[in-house]
């Protein structure tokens, strides 16, 4: 009976673990092929669609000259088909895009109001000599009186 | 309350030439239960070295250096020692000492007058 190394069981497990790994990646490069295809990132119910979409199903025999042009002809609408699908994919993203940016302006546009507000909110005392010593001197007794009761009755309530 | 406010309104009506001044000074000022408003109003009140404005802060019993509070006392007592001329509080001192009624009220004007008189 043969005596297997821990050091060669080791290797043995790795390979293993090497060759799955390597069915895993060709199974993904499959996958990623089958969305090459289809130039457009376009998907229905999940599946990505080809351009097989766009062939008839119904073949018809290409060996007369009056079935080149047919053919053709479908080759240029298959080729038309694509292009309109593409442009609709366009159209859908820069849909989605304006209307993102549109929210976005929304959003900014409530919070600049808010903040308006708030600040409208605030007693702001823009007169900020009112209260110099120089400029309350010239004021008459009776006025700094009443400026001196509302502060301290403000003063007491705190 | 808004201190530099407060403050810079007490001032102005400490420099005040209306007499007017003083009469709301020692209604608003003196009588206000927040010691730091008090402590203003007798400086303020000191700093016009009038008659009137000067029996406020020494004849009147719980105002100016008759305060309860220790601190608002001390600082009417220094504002006094401070004073260029003293003759005015100097006088209103000795009237106090002689012929006021209340004993504790001479007893602090006789020791503000020594402070002066060793002061000047």
């Amino acid at each position: 009976m043969q005596k297997i190394s821990p050091l060669r069981s080791s290797i043995e497990a790795f390979n293993k673990f090497k060759a799955l790994r390597a069915g895993k990646n060709n199974e993904t490069k499959k996958a990623d092929n089958a969305a090459s295809t289809n130039p457009f990132g376009i998907s229905f119910k999940g599946a990505v669609i080809q351009m097989d979409v766009f062939e008839k199903t119904d073949k018809t025999n290409s060996n007369t000259a009056g079935n080149s042009i047919k053919e053709k002809l479908q080759n240029t609408g298959k080729l038309l088909t694509s292009a309109w699908v593409g442009t609709i994919n366009k159209f859908s993203s820069i849909k989605t895009n304006v209307i993102a940016f549109g929210n976005k302006i929304k959003e900014n546009t409530i919070a600049f109001t808010n903040k308006v507000q708030e600040i409208a909110n605030k007693e702001v005392d823009l007169n900020i000599f009112k209260y110099n010593v120089s400029n309350l001197q010239n004021q008459p007794v009776g006025e700094l009186r009443t400026m001196l009761e509302k502060e301290l009755q403000g003063a007491g309530n705190e | 309350m808004n201190n530099r406010k407060v403050k810079n309104i007490i001032e102005a009506l400490g420099k005040h030439k209306d007499e007017e001044s003083i009469k709301v000074l020692n209604e608003l000022g003196t009588n206000c239960p927040i010691d730091e408003i008090r402590e203003l109003t007798s400086k303020a009140l000191i700093k016009k070295n009038t008659h009137d404005a000067l029996e406020i802060v020494i004849v009147n019993k719980g105002k100016g250096i008759n305060d309860l509070s220790a601190h608002v006392a001390m600082s009417a007592i220094n504002e006094l020692l401070a004073l260029k001329d003293k003759q005015e509080a100097i006088k209103i001192l000795d009237d106090t000492i002689t012929m006021h009624s209340e004993k504790e009220v001479q007893d602090t004007a006789r020791s503000v007058k020594a402070l002066m008189s060793f002061s000047s």
